[in-house]
Formats: structure tokens, C-alpha cells, sequence
């Protein structure tokens, strides 16, 4: 049996690593629903002790949308990132490594070369909110009791309050790209006042030009002097050379998937998109390298024999989605699927252009100018940091690449910037492909602004006029 | 009609006779949306800058097609008012990458507004280190460049000291009347010095100091205001309108400075070229490290340092941060502020608001209570 830290400053993440464990007890066993073995309550009461307060905490439905005969081979993979990262993290901070709280849109290859243990603030709110029926709540109302206002987003907002409430380690810096939003910005500009440490900012110029990328590049250098004072030793090339090859790895698994979700019938299921977000936040470790390989192996699998991920005699839907989803509902894209015959092909918040590069690991030089570029290219960063073309650029592609039937523009209740733009969007897709939108409201991580029930109405709805 | 009185009255946009006279002469007009903007430049290049404006917008029906009602209705009466033609005087548009929602307002306006021939992005970078310095430089030069290949003017260096001599006179004349304002009898309201600030952004800037260098000698000439209960300073979201100012002192309070990015802010720093100095270097200098806006980061101590120094010089009893609801720059940073401040004594009034100010009770109660905590008497 694993050991299970029981530091407060650790919740989160020892709550987190226990559940990939047990996923991982439990995917090992001959279940396709809780039902079958009689429901919740009799399951848990066959559960090794040490897992029956977190299976308590897990949401229903999400467990049996992992326990569903497509979705086991990915389920396993999540789980057992969540439990090899958790364990990974605790063994880092045991060993003294100072805590990096960054944004999830940057790549870590620098920090994990420096030795820091970090950690990715917003992906704290978000997965706590996707697996646990309580989600990150607690969190949100612990900021938004000290004044804060409830329209800044709830990904910033859980995890602020989780230091608040001293779930989550101290911190030693926060690493933050100036885009995409003023909300997080703000944040984290809070944050590091609040906990009297350095904020550390890598400008992210509005352009997608070789200006643009010149001076990313220059950041990058600035950003390692900065954490190089702070972890007291000097970046070895090697180091990051060898993080930065991982992170390659994880990039090309994720790039051969995108191609094979062109193909029709879709051969890869929808539950886990909002988690490849979470994991890209982990590009440069072995996690996500290994989490996208199995993704990757499943998928491929399902192209050799021909197969979808809809049921037999429904007809495939196939959904862009083109900025966010709710992460507090994974079994929302498996109800699609089944309900619908809906498939997932693209969004906003995983989606690496088509002309993403490898970066080069050949010298200093190349790598930090390749994470200059990356920082472009990485999911939501590029369509957010720029002008509106970007975005709607992207969709177009997509639209027409991956044959898309409609673009559900689900938009996040926080981001500003994305509602100044959405009517643009939808206008400008259906004007140059004809694909139909949807536009809704929402809230990524919190289930009280848009609920789960509300979000099926609206798709029943929107599919009603197909 | 005096000086003072014209520069209180001076209508927005359509009735503005001063934007028919500049036109009239066949010279040009552009808009531009933030504090970040190199107006020399503009006067540079015989162009009237014009700050955008919502004064008076009651209503964003036209703008909710293209914005949403989670973007603040400060930036959806802007452009409410670009889509209702009320900005169809305008030759040009610069936009700022100042917050979320007015740097997206570019595109809506490029594709909706058809007007607007000329647009253009500056974009800042989001915290004051010299290499940041560097970019907006650049961008201050292209931009530069752009406004004079598409207006045709020549814009030399003697140009840009002109512009830069006339924007400093106008500083230099609202710090006086800034001064005049920390008196212990006021000889102006808030409300009234606000509209004069108003007026420096939407009239010809040369005879803006002429009409406030006038008004100037009248406003001395006043008795101070004694019958007041307490005195205030107003910071927050950008205000391009008395309401709320006037509520304040209809209420008995007087508000005596700001920390507005349309207010005190905006005339701070003077635009100094040495002899031999780019003044073009010295313009972008000044705008971005003086005063930094909320949206710049790892710079909150110098904003709360600003805060309570405008606070103490002008003897406040306690001060009204305004908010516009979703302008998240603001709704931390007043927070934040308020954080800091109430514990050294300086009471904060965290107050949120929309652009158009239509819950005027709830606005007026919270004020209300906000002066009995403060009052002097």
C-alpha cells in the first residue's frame, strides 16, 4: 500500500494521489458499472479501508463513465498519472524542493531541470473539480470570502483559496505568462503580495510574428536568471535538454492524435479532453509523456480496427469545441457520445497548431528559443495572447480538417476577452465553412453557475434542430 | 460665457463644436482608448486625439449583439457608441492592449464599424523592466511611423517637442488645480474639476490650456467650500462621468483628488527631452514608467505607495474605490488596496458599480453610510 501523506499543506494532492489509486484498484477489477455490483454503497464497503472516505468524495457518474468498456484503457492511464505525479510531488517536497506555483499554459522543462517541484495553480481548481462531487467549492468561497469577487475564474479562485485555507504547499515563486487574461494576471499578482514571494513574469507579446518570438525568446533566458537566484544553482543543459526531449515526446503523441481525429468514424473518446489539458500542464515530466502514449496507443488501436467511439447505428455528430468545457463533468462528452452520437475532435484548450515544431535540442540556445515558440504554440495561449484572427484562424482549419458538423462555443463565465469575441467567432466560422454554433454560458470549475442537468438540456436542445 | 463655465459644459462627441471646427479646416481626428496612448504624438502630427468616451450612453442594445453581459458595460457603452455612429467623426482609432475587454473591442470595431478608416494596436507590455521598455518603444515608433504614412505628415522632432511642450503646459496647470483642490476650502467641487479633466481629452489640447489657464484665475478668485462633512478621494475603474462624484457631494462629502487613470494619474510625470534627447524616446519613457495602471504586474506596492500618498496630501477622511462590475483589474485591485489601507486607518469604501449608473439608491445608501463613518461633523 502506497504511503498516504496526512499533512494539511498536502490535501489536495494526497487526495488526488489516492484516487489514482483507487481508479487503479478498482479498473483492475471485472466491473463495467457500480450497479453491478450493487451501487455505491456496496461497493465501497468492499473497498480496502484506506480508500473509502476519498470513494465517498469521487462523483458517481465518474466512475462509471471510467468503468465503461471504451473508456478503461484511458481511464488507467489518467489514474495512474495522477497517483505516479502525486507520489512524485510528496517525494520532491520531502526532499526540501521549494514549491513553483505556474500557469498551465507554460511548459516546465526549466523548472524540473532547476530541480524546483512545481505545481500548476489553476490545474488544482481543476482537477479536484473533476473528480469530487464537492468539487473545488471550497476553495472558491474561501477567496471570494475575503472580498474577492466571484466573476474572476474559478481556476485562479480554487486554488487561491486553497492556500488560504492551507491545503497546498508554500510557496517559493509564481511563474506567470502575461496572457492570456487580466483575471489571472490578477491572481496571481495577489498571490505572490499575499505570500511575500517573487512574481515571476515572462511577457508574452501580442504578435505571432518573429518580433514576437524574439523577445519570447530573450524572456526565456531573463525568466531562468530569475529562477536560477532562486533555486541557487545554475541551469545544466543536459537537464534540460533531457526534460525537453520528454516534453517532445509528449508533443508528438499529441500531434499523431490530432491526425488520427480527423478520421471518420472518431477513434478516440471524448471523457478525457478536459483532462489532456490538465496533463499538457505536465509536459517535460514522464507523466505526461506516459499519459499520451497511452492515449495515443488507444486510439491507434481503435483506427487498425476500424472503429468509433459512438454506439452502433447512431450516427456520428462530430463537435468542435471551440474555447472551453466544464471540468467538473468528464461523463458530460461520454453522455454526448452515447446520447448523441457526438464526438470530440478539437478545442481551444488542448489543441497544438497543425505547424507545431519539435524543439531543437542541439544547444542552450535552441532549446530556450524552441520554448519561446512553444509558449506561442501552446493550447490557448496562442488563440488568447493575440489578435481575434488567431482563434477564429484555428477554428476555420479545424472546421474543415476534421469535417466538423457544429462548434459548440461553450465560454467560460470569467474569461472577458472571450466574450468580446465569441459573436465574431461564431459568425466568421459558419460565414467561411457553414458549420453551425452553439453559444452557452458556463463555469468551468464551478457546477453552481451552469449545472450538469442545465448542460444536457442545452446540447438535448441544440441537437434537437440537427 | 467664461472659461470655466465652457469647460464644464462642453458637450461629447456629436454636439462638440470643437471637433466640427477641426474638421471643418480638413484636419484629422483619432480615438484612442487608454491612458497608455502617446497623445504628443498625435498633436505631433496635427491630429486630434480623442479619448473614448461613453458619457451620457444609457443603453449597450446594438453593442450586446458583439459583447456579452460578463464584459463590463464601460467597454459595452464604448461601443455602443462606435456602433451607433456616435464616433462616426472619428478618422482613426488607436487601441491600447490596456485590459481584456476594450483591446478586443478592435476587431468588433473593425468588422462592425465601418466608419473608422484608420485603426491601430499598441500594445504595452504587462511590467515595468527596461526590456519591456524596449517593446513599447518600438511600438511607440511604428506607430509613430504608421500615423504619419497614413495622415501625411512629416512629424520631425521639432513636432514632437511642440506636442510634448503643450501636453506638459496642460499638467502642469491640473497639477495646479490639483493644489488648489488639497486647501482646507476647496474653491472647486470634485464634480467640477472632474469635468474640466473631462475636457482636456475631447477638445483641441492647445485650447484646452488657453480656456483652463483662464478658468484658473476664476476658480482662485471663488470662496472655498466650508460646509462639507468629509473629504474624499475616488480611485478605480476609469470615470468618464460626474454621477457618482456628484452623489458623493450631494451627500455632503467632497471629493478632493483621485487615483483615476483619466484623473490625477495622467499628469503626474512631465515628458522631460534632454537638449540633444529623442523626444520621441522621452515620450514613451514617460507613459510607461510613470503611474503604473493595475494591469501591470509586480508593480501593486508603487499603486498602494501612490494611494496613500494622494490621500495624505490632500488630507482625506477616507476614500471610494469604484469598480466597475467585471473589470477585474480593478475589482482585485481595489481589494487590495483596501487590505492595505484600512489597517493603517484610512478608511476604504469598496463600492461596485456599472458605467451607467442606474441603481442610484443602492449607490447613494452605501455612500451615505460610507460619510457617517468618516464624518468630521
Amino acid at each position: 500500500m502506497a504511503e498516504y501523506s496526512d499533512r494539511k499543506d498536502r490535501t489536495i494532492t494526497t487526495r488526488w494521489q489516492t484516487t489514482g489509486d483507487l481508479a487503479k484498484f478498482i479498473l483492475s477489477h471485472d466491473l463495467n458499472h457500480l450497479d453491478d455490483w450493487g451501487g455505491k454503497e456496496a461497493v465501497r464497503e468492499i473497498l480496502p479501508e484506506h480508500f473509502q472516505k476519498n470513494f465517498d468524495m469521487i462523483q458517481t457518474d465518474l466512475i462509471n463513465c471510467l468503468l465503461e468498456e471504451k473508456n478503461k484503457q484511458t481511464a488507467m492511464a489518467f489514474a495512474d498519472n495522477i497517483s505516479s505525479w502525486g507520489e512524485w510531488l510528496h517525494a520532491q517536497l520531502d526532499e526540501g524542493k521549494k514549491v513553483v506555483y505556474h500557469y498551465f499554459i507554460h511548459t516546465i522543462e526549466p523548472l524540473l531541470a532547476l530541480d524546483f517541484a512545481p505545481i500548476c495553480f489553476e490545474i488544482l481548481s481543476g482537477l479536484t473539480s473533476a473528480l469530487y462531487t464537492d468539487g473545488c467549492e471550497e476553495g472558491i468561497d474561501a477567496i471570494e470570502a475575503e472580498g474577492y469577487p466571484d466573476h474572476l475564474c474559478s481556476s485562479n479562485k480554487g486554488a487561491a483559496g486553497y492556500l488560504l485555507k492551507g491545503y497546498i504547499p508554500q510557496p517559493s515563486c509564481f511563474l506567470k505568462g502575461s496572457a492570456p487574461c487580466d483575471t489571472s494576471n490578477r491572481i496571481y499578482e495577489w498571490a505572490a503580495h499575499k505570500y511575500k514571494v517573487p512574481l515571476i513574469v515572462i511577457e508574452a507579446p501580442y504578435y505571432m510574428n518573429e518580433r514576437a518570438h524574439k523577445f519570447l525568446t530573450e524572456e526565456m533566458k531573463r525568466m531562468i536568471v530569475k529562477l536560477e537566484k532562486i533555486a541557487g544553482k545554475k541551469l545544466e543543459q543536459d537537464k534540460l535538454r533531457y526534460y525537453i526531449q520528454l516534453s517532445n515526446e509528449a508533443v508528438d503523441y499529441v500531434a499523431k492524435i490530432q491526425e488520427l481525429r480527423k478520421i471518420v468514424p472518431c477513434p478516440d473518446t471524448g471523457w478525457h479532453r478536459p483532462a489532456d489539458t490538465i496533463f499538457t500542464a505536465q509536459l517535460g515530466t514522464p507523466f505526461a509523456r506516459d499519459y499520451f502514449k497511452a492515449l495515443y496507443e488507444n486510439v491507434k488501436e481503435r483506427v487498425d480496427k476500424g472503429q468509433g467511439v459512438i454506439p452502433e447505428g447512431k450516427k456520428e455528430k462530430r463537435l468542435a469545441w471551440g474555447y472551453t468545457w466544464e471540468a467538473f463533468d468528464l461523463p458530460f462528452f461520454n453522455w454526448l457520445e452515447n446520447k448523441h452520437g457526438a464526438i470530440y475532435t478539437e478545442d481551444t484548450l488542448t489543441y497544438f497548431p497543425m505547424d507545431t515544431e519539435m524543439i531543437d535540442t542541439t544547444n542552450m540556445e535552441t532549446m530556450l528559443a524552441g520554448l519561446g515558440r512553444r509558449m506561442m504554440q501552446m493550447p490557448m495561449a496562442r488563440q488568447v495572447m493575440s489578435f481575434s484572427d488567431v482563434w477564429i484562424k484555428d477554428f476555420v482549419d479545424i472546421s474543415r480538417a476534421y469535417k466538423v458538423d457544429a462548434l459548440a462555443i461553450g465560454g467560460h463565465m470569467a474569461c472577458k476577452h472571450f466574450w468580446a469575441l465569441n459573436k465574431l467567432l461564431s459568425d466568421k466560422v459558419k460565414e467561411k465553412t457553414g458549420v453551425p454554433t452553439l453559444r452557452f454560458e458556463m463555469d468551468m470549475m464551478d457546477k453552481r453557475f451552469t449545472s450538469p442537468a442545465e448542460l444536457r438540456r442545452i446540447m438535448d436542445d441544440f441537437f434537437a434542430t440537427f | 460665457m467664461t472659461a470655466l463655465e465652457e469647460l464644464k459644459k462642453l458637450p461629447t462627441r456629436k454636439e462638440n463644436p470643437y471637433i466640427k471646427e477641426w474638421k471643418g479646416k480638413g484636419r484629422s481626428i483619432v480615438g484612442f482608448t487608454c491612458h497608455y496612448a502617446p497623445k504628443e504624438i498625435f498633436y505631433a502630427a496635427d491630429i486630434f486625439p480623442y479619448r473614448l468616451e461613453a458619457r451620457g450612453t444609457r443603453e449597450t442594445g446594438l453593442a450586446d449583439v458583439y459583447y456579452h453581459r460578463f464584459n463590463c458595460t464601460y467597454s459595452r457603452c464604448i461601443l455602443q457608441e462606435g456602433l451607433s455612429g456616435g464616433y462616426a467623426f472619428l478618422d482613426g482609432l488607436c487601441f491600447l492592449n490596456g485590459c481584456e475587454q476594450i483591446r478586443r473591442m478592435y476587431e468588433v470595431w473593425k468588422e462592425h464599424v465601418p466608419t473608422t478608416d484608420y485603426q491601430y494596436m499598441i500594445t504595452i507590455p504587462h511590467s515595468i523592466y527596461d526590456e519591456g521598455f524596449e517593446w513599447y518603444k518600438e511600438e511607440v515608433f511604428r506607430f509613430k511611423e504608421d500615423l504619419a504614412n497614413n495622415f501625411a505628415t512629416r512629424l520631425t522632432k521639432g513636432d514632437l517637442r511642440a506636442g510634448i511642450d503643450v501636453y506638459n503646459e496642460s499638467k502642469r496647470l491640473l497639477k495646479e488645480l490639483y493644489e488648489l483642490r488639497k486647501s482646507d476650502h476647496p474653491p472647486i467641487s470634485g464634480a467640477e474639476a472632474m469635468k474640466l479633466i473631462f475636457a482636456a481629452d475631447i477638445m483641441p489640447r492647445e485650447k484646452y490650456n488657453t480656456l483652463l489657464k483662464e478658468a484658473m484665475k476664476e476658480i482662485r478668485s471663488r470662496d472655498g467650500i466650508k460646509d462639507y462633512k468629509a473629504r474624499i478621494m475616488v480611485g478605480g475603474s476609469p470615470l468618464d462621468d460626474t454621477q457618482i462624484i456628484e452623489i458623493i457631494e450631494n451627500l455632503g462629502g467632497i471629493v478632493v483628488t483621485d487615483t483615476l487613470c483619466g484623473g490625477s494619474r495622467n499628469f503626474q510625470e512631465f515628458v522631460e527631452v534632454e537638449k540633444d534627447g529623442d523626444p520621441l524616446e522621452a515620450i514613451a519613457r514617460c507613459y510607461y514608467y510613470s503611474n503604473p495602471c493595475p494591469r501591470m504586474l509586480n508593480s501593486f506596492d508603487s499603486r498602494c505607495e501612490y494611494t496613500e500618498k494622494m490621500a495624505g496630501e490632500a488630507n482625506v477622511d477616507g476614500i471610494i474605490l469604484q469598480k466597475i462590475v467585471f473589470c477585474d483589474n480593478h475589482s482585485v485591485e481595489c481589494t487590495m488596496i483596501a487590505d492595505e489601507l484600512e489597517p493603517k486607518g484610512i478608511p476604504v469604501l469598496n463600492l461596485e458599480r456599472e458605467h451607467m449608473l442606474t441603481d442610484v439608491g443602492r449607490v447613494r445608501t452605501r455612500i451615505e453610510a460610507f460619510i457617517e463613518r468618516i464624518s468630521r461633523r
